[in-house]
């Protein structure tokens, strides 16, 4: 039934991108991510997806990895787009049919909107593809060290979330066997309506919350066992260091956003 | 003084009416290969979780190294010194990474990160995982993981590491590979091993087998030693080796324990046979 999720993998390969430091990415990542938001213009929205293409070399991840990543927000791109082509005002009308009326305002926007969706969604892909889980936690960890201040077990949180991360292929590998094991009992998931397929599933939750709670158990046990103690004193086998090529990058992208906002004022043919 | 002591040792579970370890005296030297059987509920997961301190006896005590497992000042060192291996391989591993999981234990002790680097390599090379040692450990096999386990428990460097029905739910392959490791850190680099298992042909691999039952050490010696009396094995609940059930079957009075001894034995049975 669940077969494979792309959700947060990382996709091994020794490219510049791989081997920045995990912090400076994260940041670099809610740079651009703020910067697209800025991209009001055919100009700067071609840079961005210039910037993202060069990326995508770099990096040396196939490109249709990075699109397989777009496929469920197809949906959601196209209901935005014709929201926007709906409820956007415009003077200039291009076509009308009844109330409404198609203008070039609504379908600038429209188009940018979409255009927008994508991008972001491929640079966030670029921290999640080139960046292990555990070194995505860790820059968290280090980038939230801060909340310390206030109290907030920062350390935990961050372990929290690597072995969630970490368990979510062997609960995948669980809820298919229990998927099974219920079918081979006679249990029916796939006919009758909404609320009769919910109700399949609740033999199918509980059964997994139940071996949840004992796994968390056993390994709290071995955890234990293998000395862990929380955050203090602990050392890490990798540790986290920012070189030239951090700055560098945190500069280009620093680069890129400003030559976002200054190409939104260049006009062309009369189109923002 | 043995490196494992325990004295009038005894634990009962909360609430239970009998104690599950029930006052026993046990001597473990530094370096021995220990095999602990008995069957369900004879209290065999219960010894292995008072001898690091998981459990503490409700009565009598365990000294590891001259370290009392009651003793909270010393829980660290105590854990350092015996580390322990579950039965499932999936609830023990903590990180996504196999080398990261490795590292997690020398991590927790504040090893600092050159050395934590050398040790999880050596770990790696010790177990044969060490070209595995970029791959996530959801992609391997039982017996790997559990070798990437013990990996993590080598990379702290402890003196004894207590096995608690860790190939129950490997195949056979994976229990192979899982116990020539073991052998083999036991061999060269002298750690004590604790083999809990209810498998009797890995049982009889140790140089020592306690058979507990209702929580007393029933029996306490070599393999040949133990499974002397076949019929006292049988009434305990437990299994013999094949190759015993075997010889034992062909109404030879011998313990012949390994499939290497049942060869041999055999043949001087067909030979005595074909000369009469």
């Amino acid at each position: 039934m669940i077969h494979d999720i792309s959700f947060g993998q990382y996709y091994p390969a020794s490219s510049v991108l791989h081997k920045l430091d995990a912090r400076f990415k994260i940041i670099m990542t809610l740079v651009l991510v703020v910067g697209v938001f800025f991209c009001n213009s055919v100009c700067s929205i071609a840079l961005a997806a210039l910037f993202c293409i060069t990326m995508m070399l770099l990096s040396k991840i196939p490109i249709p990895t990075f699109l397989k990543n777009l496929k469920p927000l197809i949906p959601i791109i196209i209901l935005t787009f014709i929201l926007n082509i709906i409820y956007v005002p415009g003077e200039h009308v291009i076509w009308s049919v009844w109330k409404f009326q198609l203008t070039t305002e609504a379908l600038q926007t429209a188009v940018f909107i979409a255009f927008r969706i994508v991008l972001l969604v491929i640079i966030t892909s670029f921290l999640t593809y080139t960046t292990t889980p555990t070194a995505l936690t860790s820059a968290i960890e280090d980038l939230l060290k801060w909340l310390k201040l206030f109290k907030v077990d920062v350390h935990s949180i961050a372990m929290m979330m690597s072995i969630a991360l970490r368990f979510i292929p062997t609960l995948i590998d669980e809820i298919n066997k229990i998927i099974n094991a219920q079918k081979a009992r006679g249990a029916d998931f796939d006919s009758g309506n909404v609320i009769h397929k919910l109700k399949a599933l609740v033999p199918v939750l509980i059964p997994l919350f139940i071996s949840s709670f004992r796994r968390a158990y056993e390994l709290a046990n071995a955890m234990e066992c293998r000395c862990y103690n929380g955050g203090e004193g602990r050392t890490k086998l990798k540790t986290m260091q920012s070189g030239l090529k951090d700055y560098i990058a945190l500069g280009v992208c620093l680069a890129v956003v400003s030559g976002f906002i200054l190409l939104n004022m260049i006009k062309i043919a009369g189109v923002y | 003084m043995s490196f494992i002591e325990c004295r009038n040792l005894a634990y009962q579970y909360q609430g239970a009416k009998r104690f599950a370890i029930d006052h026993i005296d046990l001597d473990i030297e530094q370096g021995e290969f220990i095999a602990v059987i008995g069957h369900n509920g004879s209290g065999k997961s219960t010894l292995a979780k008072l001898l690091n301190g998981l459990f503490l006896p409700t009565q009598g005590s365990v000294c590891v190294d001259s370290i009392p497992t009651a003793d909270e000042d010393r829980r660290l060192d105590l854990l350092q010194k015996v580390g322990m291996i579950f039965q499932n391989p999936d609830n023990q591993i903590v990180a996504s990474i196999v080398e990261e999981d490795v590292a997690f234990g020398p991590e927790n002790l504040g090893v600092p990160p050159e050395e934590i680097r050398k040790r999880v390599d050596e770990a790696l090379q010790t177990v044969g995982m060490y070209d595995y040692r970029l791959k996530a450990p959801h992609n391997l096999s039982g017996g790997q993981k559990q070798r990437v386990a013990i990996a993590g428990i080598i990379a702290m460097q402890p003196q004894c590491i207590v096995m608690d029905e860790s190939t129950a739910m490997l195949d056979p392959i994976g229990r192979r590979e899982v116990m020539q490791s073991v052998k083999m850190l036991n061999r060269t680099l002298g750690i004590t091993i604790i083999y809990i298992t209810h498998f009797m042909n890995e049982a009889v691999k140790a140089d020592r087998v306690i058979l507990l039952d209702h929580g007393i050490v029933a029996a306490d010696g070599t393999p040949k030693e133990v499974f002397a009396d076949y019929q006292r094995i049988i009434d305990f609940g437990l299994d013999v080796p094949q190759s015993y059930e075997l010889m034992h079957r062909l109404g030879c009075d011998e313990t012949v324990l390994t499939e290497d001894e049942c060869v041999t034995k055999l043949e001087e049975l067909l030979k005595e046979n074909g000369n009469t």
